[in-house]
């Protein structure tokens, strides 16, 4: 404090005249332990890396820059008309380069149940994921925001999975993830592009199990999602998650999501999106609602 | 159907590139950004805000502001296609050697958007001057 004291004294005026900053106004200032830029340090997906809803994004979670750390904690609810998606989580990033994350899933299929007859009406999952920052910098470099990351996923409930032709209760994705915030690219406002490609062989994200009696491979996919920053506080956007079709019992579409992001400050998130899951497990356009509060600490 | 999917593709590039063809004929950044008296003043301001500012503040312990605060005002008006020149060192090396860390980078940044926001210039705008800074980060940081 004593040497901030006698550094604010600046003298800026031609005629010498120094203007000090008073003690009260420095004991107004907040401490800011996490540097990076309001909405740099993304949302949190429905699988609990940071990202959008589904896709995710090559930004480390949370606000920490490369000499700082950061945490998050999140909840997600989906409703498409047969089926509801709760998601808790949270993170923990190191120097803008490593985030392990934590969620857990719960989907609730009161249609299936009743039309199938089920003794079970949800199935739950746990993901754990590290993500990597290899490249880049999202704002900063001239290439990409560039990572890598693992999720193992373990889904709780294989009941229903198994019984549709899913081979496996566990799998881990592989993503290679690219994120470029490009200042001032579409009509003078930030614009956000973002390209993930998942090695997987998960049905449904892993909560319908994991390859199938049509394809039991892992295969590359393709996801991708872009949007729009009015201003430093609300991002519009959109979602594209190509999915697998590994059951030849249940088919499997891919996923589409438009949102709107608030950032209110850096330590709260807000995301709402229509999503378009097509047909999941038997019932045809499973379209709805997304919400997501996300806290960063 | 051939040529019809080719008028499309024509019409989605034309509605595409309508922006930049817009925006060549807008307002000069010097002029949108209140010329050297608007920039001179959202320096004065982001002067105060670093003073507030413990991330970097200490960097500028017997730092001449006077001295600072032209060249960074000249930079600004030499980036943003105004009639100054830039007369001190380049960025490198004006930066070499005292290893300015991401976490400063971040915090200048953020306190110049909020010094640019103090003098209510428009998002917009900010965005433009913040893409033509962005590249000095690679002569900035860690050197």
């Amino acid at each position: 404090m004593k040497i901030i004291k006698l550094i604010v004294a600046f003298c800026l005026l031609p005629s010498s005249i120094c203007i000090a900053v008073t003690d009260s106004e420095l004991a107004s200032s907040d401490i800011i332990g996490r540097s990076r830029l309001l909405a740099t340090g993304g949302a949190t997906t429905i699988e609990g890396i940071a990202g959008g809803g589904i896709v995710p994004m090559a930004v480390i979670s949370g606000y920490g820059a490369q000499e700082e750390w950061g945490a998050t904690a999140f909840g997600s609810y989906v409703d498409t008309s047969d089926y509801q998606l709760e998601v808790i989580g949270g993170s923990w990033s190191w120097r803008n380069r490593i985030e392990l994350s934590v969620a857990q899933q719960k989907l609730t299929h009161n249609s299936l149940t009743v039309a199938l007859g089920l003794p079970t009406d949800s199935i739950r999952q746990r993901i754990v994921s590290a993500k990597v920052r290899v490249a880049g910098d999202l704002i900063y470099t001239a290439i990409p925001q560039i990572s890598i990351s693992a999720q193992h996923k373990k889904n709780l409930d294989f009941f229903v999975p198994g019984a549709v032709g899913a081979k496996k209760d566990s799998g881990t994705d592989i993503n290679v993830t690219a994120t470029k915030l490009i200042p001032g690219g579409f009509l003078n406002r930030n614009l956000l592009l973002n390209a993930n490609l998942r090695y997987t062989n998960a049905n449904q994200t892993g909560l319908v199990g994991f390859g199938g009696d049509k394809n039991d491979d892992k295969e590359v996919i393709p996801e991708i999602s872009a949007g729009v920053l009015l201003n430093k506080y609300w991002l519009l956007g959109a979602e594209y998650r190509q999915k697998p079709d590994n059951l030849s019992f249940i088919k499997e579409d891919d996923w589409q999501t438009a949102f709107v992001a608030w950032f209110p400050n850096k330590r709260i998130a807000l995301v709402a999106a229509w999503v378009d899951l097509g047909e999941v497990a038997t019932f045809k356009n499973q379209t709805g609602w997304y919400l997501s509060l996300q806290g960063s600490f | 159907m051939r040529i019809q999917l080719l008028k499309m593709i024509g019409v989605m590039i034309t509605v595409l590139l309508l922006p930049s063809c817009a925006s060549s004929s807008q307002q000069s950044l010097y002029d949108e950004l209140g010329q050297y008296a608007g920039i001179d003043n959202i320096v004065r301001d982001l002067i105060f805000i670093i003073a507030k500012d413990e991330r970097v503040n200490p960097r500028y312990k017997g730092v001449n502001m006077q001295h600072f605060k032209k060249g960074l005002s000249d930079y600004i008006c030499q980036l943003a296609g105004g009639p100054c020149k830039y007369e001190n060192e380049n960025m490198k090396q004006v930066h070499a050697g005292h290893n300015y860390t991401n976490t400063e980078f971040n915090a200048i940044v953020d306190d110049l958007i909020l010094a640019m926001e103090k003098r209510k210039i428009p998002v917009g705008t900010q965005n433009r001057l913040l893409a033509l800074l962005a590249p000095a980060y690679k002569d900035v940081v860690y050197q």
